[in-house]
């Protein structure tokens, strides 16, 4: 028997934007503990809501790229480069003004200029890598032109 | 009174990075190259940065200069015909590149893309949903 009171929605125990340090979702940090000994027991249980909630979440929850009312990417299709992303907020520091090419989490060249960065990077067989000038300072928040 | 629009594209977008940072391809000729640009609805223009317009191989300083305004000064760039993709979405259109090397933005703007799209914004769920306008 499972007690319904300490369900979560699945919503808030899977959108990884929402998870993020800019929540706007700041009931998360008090579930959050409590959301994941669910789903760790939730993963144990084998019933068609978990299957159906497990497919809603591919084509709603995830950071990316998905045509609307299809479950994964096409072909064709831009990724998200969210690995790319996390690997900017990651290393932005260590490579602050410089030129990157990323390809997934991984850098698959660096230089003084974007042509230079792309070109090594085709080299290495990375035809259309992410090309990246990590800002040469810490982000600072736009006001707009 | 309510009202519909379609979409055939939906982008969930990083909240960790200032903006609403999308993933975009440009093409000129036979080079092209995937970057990071935001999204401004404020930008009369498709602005990138120097060093992508040299990447595709352009003369930057060859294009059709012209000069900005922003709150409290001016910046010059220049402009080119290019194909932009962002998500599954192409536009030809003249974007421009900044004339200063050492400015680091990249924007989506009107011309050349918000007026070729029906864009939608949920920025509560960190969504972003495009169609071609023609589509």
């Amino acid at each position: 028997m499972i007690d319904k009171r300490n369900i979560v929605h699945h919503s808030r125990l899977t959108s990884s934007a929402a998870a993020g340090p800019r929540s706007r979702t700041p009931w998360l940090g008090r579930e959050r503990g409590s959301a994941r000994s669910l789903v760790a027991l939730g993963s144990r249980v084998d019933s068609p809501a978990a299957k159906f909630l497990g497919r809603k979440r591919r084509v709603n929850g995830c950071a990316g790229s998905v045509p609307v009312g299809q479950i994964g990417p096409q072909m064709g299709t831009i990724s998200s480069r969210s690995l790319e992303q996390d690997w900017i907020v990651q290393h932005q520091a260590e490579y602050a003004g410089v030129w990157v090419a990323l390809e997934g989490a991984r850098l698959v060249a660096q230089g003084s200029s974007a042509r230079v960065v792309l070109d090594a990077a085709r080299s290495k067989g990375y035809e259309q890598p992410l090309v990246v000038h990590i800002p040469s300072g810490p982000e600072l928040p736009f006001g707009g032109w | 009174m309510d009202y519909h629009l379609r979409f055939s594209e939906r982008h969930v977008y990083d909240s960790r990075r200032e903006g609403i940072t999308v993933p975009a391809v440009l093409t000129a000729g036979e080079r092209r190259i995937e970057l990071l640009a935001k999204i401004d609805t404020g930008a009369v223009d498709c602005l990138f940065e120097h060093g992508y317009g040299e990447a595709l191989g352009l003369r930057v300083e060859e294009g059709v200069r012209k000069t900005y305004a922003t709150a409290n000064s001016r910046f010059e760039a220049y402009g080119h015909e290019i194909s932009i993709r962002v998500l599954d979405v192409e536009t030809t259109a003249t974007v421009y590149f900044f004339a200063d090397g050492s400015i680091e933005k990249n924007v989506l703007g009107r011309r050349g893309w918000l007026d070729r799209l029906r864009f939608g914004l949920v920025d509560y769920e960190q969504a972003v949903y495009i169609s071609d306008y023609n589509k």
